[in-house]
């Protein structure tokens, strides 16, 4: 009895895949540019992300119910989707090697400060690899589980922090010109477009024709996640703090304390933490593999699961070596990337197969 | 995966070969004998017994028994009196055939005869203790049912008792079992389906399931693997459970062992299916889910919220065991700044002197506790309460004073071992058990991320396990919010009224009126009215 994702899993997975390293790189971004008008280029970005889950959703609509890959060598060309393969490929490496090296450094700086990257990054693959082993449907039933445990994290968080919020420190209002906020904004859209991982999980999906609805329904938690987080860090430390340091969301619930004897709950989120990182990295991962799979048309894909896992490991150690080197890519570099994967190869496609079909229909009405 | 493995391995190395070919019985009855004789040596409880009178004209018998597998009254007077007496079988010249028809259908007044045409037949009628009967010149023997052989009394179960409940417990026997069953589910959908399985030991096993209820296609999987299962001898559930249950190697059992009736009639009604096997009073139960272990009968005998409460205690001992230690062991090895500033001087005062590290400590600690338990299993009862002071005061309160070990940790491990315990299921305890050290290991040298990972890949494990196809972590993943009335809170009956389809059943109500209908109708017809109702 193979079970396919229900539509509310396919939501969370869409969380996840975005939600993780959002919430530990955006504030600091963000902060830098809008300070106390921070939650301005969450709306904004939710607003374009929300955008981008329709066109995503259009597309999966257009492909019906095939593979990406496949149905883009159909449509167009098979030698464009291989060369498109191979780029978004790239892409997804690049992708999954990013949240790696962001899950290492975090570990790296806060929990293991011992123990050799190599060890922390081998380890977090390996769990990756037995995760992909067991297939979407299963990483999928653990990301219900593990967002269940956001929900009952959260209210926690907003209640421990009531008593240190201060209104004003959100004042003044607006104070930021349209250029930062476009700016503030770049990188959360970046985030945001991430919702095109559907592309590939949208064939082991129950009903792949709500694929729009699952994409804005991520998007709209994720924005209202963020926007929790960030205007709660505002309130709670001020825009000064959450732009100089690293990991906001773990200082303010770092203060959290419930009478005397129950402090430094941060454990606490960052058992959830790890947990979805690992969510997200199966997820991207996944994508690769899929990516991979539909590129070079290959049916057994595990002894290259393997290999691409080599690839990200030796991508994260030696390419981002630096956490410097990687947030200045993540600030500056990544949208560009984003836009055009997540954004313009999509929106191309979508319009090619637009404008092309009904010129075919016409000669074939003709003929 | 495990069946085809059981299979490939049959074909590369042939299983030996018990019985001989079909051979059929002659006309001989003293060739017969022979060959009987020569088949089962010279066993002691074997009993021939000829009779032959040529003067009265009835013909020769000779009745084949196994002593303490008969009812040796039974045999007297409803298998050797009624033929010797009978004044039909005395006439002259009746042919063999009409006379063997004449014993089964008019002579023998016992229940369940049976004719048989081999040898083979033959014997394992024997051996199941029925009284053979061989006549001079008919090459088919009858086989009476005279079975009767001592077997224990029906008690409480051992091993999952209750205060409130039934307090009878499944006992070796097979029919004892069956009959148990029936006499909670008087309905002619339940059928009991029975197989013969082991070449030596030709083990009993009835599967029992409601028609109609349980999923045809876990039914035919069940039953495409018990046809499978090519062994010599079954000798306890186990051996079915490991032969039949899924998962490979993995450490989580996906097949429910129960001692109790009521326990397997509650899950027949839900849909799973039930295998009794004779000589044990442990029966299964399948599919079964991972929250089922967790389920005790007597949720349904209190009301729903000292059972809801006492399912809370229990997930939460399934986590204090399975987590405690490590998350000691990772705490007080890593990430000293996680305890409240007084717990933790408290700690390091308490570890002071303390010549190993926690992870050792704690293993030292984990294992003693383990010999205990295993000493306190094997060993005669007169001496248990011995053992229990030697434990207690010796390894812990001794080691303590001794500086080999800290207060603290002899906490932490017993109140791990006490959480263990909580679970009703002995089968997820001991799973509890063995992961338990693995987790230790991981977090003396990785911390809380070597914890996490490795919850982690418990839980992706289990996500992807099945039971007979069930997937083992539903109905909480995949989520299916209208069953999860009786997973983590057991909810008040009336809120109960549909069977979750959890194993595969058909959803369907098992209440018809509506609980607040019940309710007024109850108030209105008062207490007598209730009792009519």
């Amino acid at each position: 009895m193979k079970e396919k994702i229900s539509t509310y899993q396919a939501v969370l997975l869409i969380v996840s895949a975005i939600f993780p390293t959002a919430i530990v790189v955006l504030p600091v971004i963000i902060g830098k540019y809008l300070e106390q008008d921070s939650p301005l280029a969450v709306i904004f970005s939710g607003l374009v992300g929300l955008g981008i889950a329709w066109l995503i959703g259009s597309l999966i609509k257009a492909t019906g119910d095939a593979p990406f890959l496949e149905w883009v060598g159909n449509k167009i060309s098979p030698v464009f989707a291989v060369l498109i393969g191979i780029f978004l490929l790239q892409y997804y490496l690049d992708l999954t090697t990013n949240v790696l090296r962001v899950y290492v450094n975090f570990i790296k700086e806060n929990v293991l400060l011992n123990t050799p990257t190599v060890i922390t990054a081998v380890i977090i693959m390996l769990v990756t690899l037995y995760m992909i082993n067991r297939g979407i449907e299963a990483i999928s039933r653990i990301n219900s589980i593990v967002n269940l445990m956001l929900l009952m994290v959260f209210p926690l968080y907003i209640w421990g922090l009531t008593k240190h919020i201060n209104l004003h420190r959100l004042l003044p209002i607006f104070d930021h010109s349209a250029a930062s906020l476009t700016l503030a904004s770049l990188t959360p859209i970046g985030w945001m477009s991430e919702v095109s991982v559907l592309l590939f999980i949208a064939p082991y999906l129950k009903f792949p024709r709500k694929s729009t609805f699952i994409g804005v329904i991520g998007i709209c938690l994720v924005t209202l996640a963020m926007f929790v987080e960030i205007i709660m860090t505002l309130l709670v430390f001020g825009p000064q703090y959450m732009k100089n340091i690293a990991y906001p969301i773990f200082s303010t619930i770092s203060i959290i304390q419930v009478g005397r004897f129950i402090e430094n709950l941060d454990v606490l989120f960052i058992s959830y933490w790890t947990m979805s990182v690992y969510m997200k990295i199966a997820i991207f991962m996944f994508a690769t593999v899929q990516c991979f799979k539909q590129t070079f048309r290959i049916r057994n894909d595990k002894p290259y699961t393997v290999a691409l896992s080599i690839v990200v490991i030796t991508e994260c150690l030696y390419t981002w070596r630096e956490p410097e080197k990687l947030n200045i890519f993540n600030e500056e570099g990544r949208i560009i990337v984003f836009l055009l994967f997540n954004i313009l190869l999509p929106m191309g496609i979508l319009l090619w197969t637009r404008i092309k079909e009904p010129v075919i229909k016409r000669k074939e009405y003709k003929t | 995966m495990k069946l085809k493995f059981l299979s490939n391995h049959k074909a590369a190395s042939k299983p030996e070969t018990v019985t001989a070919s079909s051979r059929p019985l002659e006309s001989s009855m003293d060739a017969n004998v022979a060959e009987i004789k020569r088949r089962i040596g010279n066993s002691a409880d074997v009993v021939f017994r000829s009779l032959s009178n040529p003067a009265s004209g009835s013909p020769s018998l000779t009745f084949i028994y196994i002593d303490g597998l008969i009812n040796a009254d039974l045999v007297t007077q409803a298998v050797i009196q009624p033929l010797t007496d009978s004044q039909d079988l005395q006439e002259q010249g009746m042919e063999n055939e009409k006379a063997l028809l004449l014993i089964k259908e008019q002579i023998l007044p016992v229940g369940g005869i049976k004719e048989c045409k081999t040898v083979e037949i033959l014997l394992s009628m024997l051996f199941e203790g029925n009284t053979i009967i061989l006549l001079d010149g008919a090459n088919t023997a009858l086989a009476a049912n005279t079975s009767g052989w001592e077997t224990r009394s029906i008690n409480e179960p051992t091993s999952q008792g209750v205060i409130r409940g039934p307090k009878e417990g499944f006992t070796e026997s097979l029919r004892t079992g069956t009959s148990m069953l029936r006499r909670r589910l008087k309905n002619a959908d339940l059928r009991v389906e029975e197989y013969k399985i082991g070449r030596r030991t030709q083990t009993g096993i009835a599967l029992v399931y409601l028609y109609g209820i349980a999923n045809e296609q876990v039914l035919a999987e069940i039953r495409k693997r018990l046809d499978a299962i090519d062994t010599d001898s079954i000798l306890e559930s186990n051996y079915i459970e490991e032969l039949i249950e899924d998962g490979g190697m993995t450490p989580f059992p996906t097949i429910l062992n129960t001692e109790r009736p009521d326990a397997m009639a509650g899950g027949i009604l839900e849909g799973q299916v039930g295998i009794i096997i004779d000589g044990t009073p442990f029966a299964l139960l399948a599919p079964a889910t991972f929250f089922s272990f967790f389920q005790s009968s007597e949720d349904y005998y209190q009301r729903y919220d000292i059972s809801s409460f006492l399912r809370i205690i229990r997930f939460t001992a399934f986590f204090v065991s399975l987590l405690l230690p490590a998350l000691y062991i990772a705490i007080t090895t890593f990430h000293q700044e996680m305890l409240p500033t007084t717990l933790l001087i408290s700690l390091a005062s308490q570890r002071e002197g303390i010549p190993f590290p926690a992870l050792i400590e704690a293993l030292i600690m984990e294992l003693t506790f383990d010999v205990l338990r295993e000493a306190g299993v094997r060993m005669p009862r007169a001496i248990g309460p011995a053992i229990s002071i030697v434990g207690a005061l010796v390894l812990g309160q001794a080691a303590v004073q001794a500086g080999l070990v800290s207060a603290a940790m002899v906490i932490v491990v017993s109140f791990t071992a006490i959480s263990n315990f909580v679970i009703p299921s002995l089968a997820i305890a001991n799973s509890i058990r063995l992961i338990r050290f693995l987790m230790m290991l991981i977090a003396g040298t990785m911390g809380l991320f070597g914890i996490m990972s490795f919850l982690m890949v418990l839980l992706i494990h289990m996500a992807g396990l099945q039971s007979f196809g069930i997937p083992y972590l539903s109905p909480v993943a995949p989520m299916k919010p209208r069953y999860l009335k009786d997973i983590i809170l057991r909810m008040p009956m009336w809120k109960m009224k549909i069977r979750p389809s959890t194993y595969g059943s058909q959803e369907a109500p098992r209440q018809n009126l509506p609980a607040k209908e019940q309710q007024v109708s109850a108030k209105q017809s008062g207490p007598q009215g209730s009792e009519n109702s």
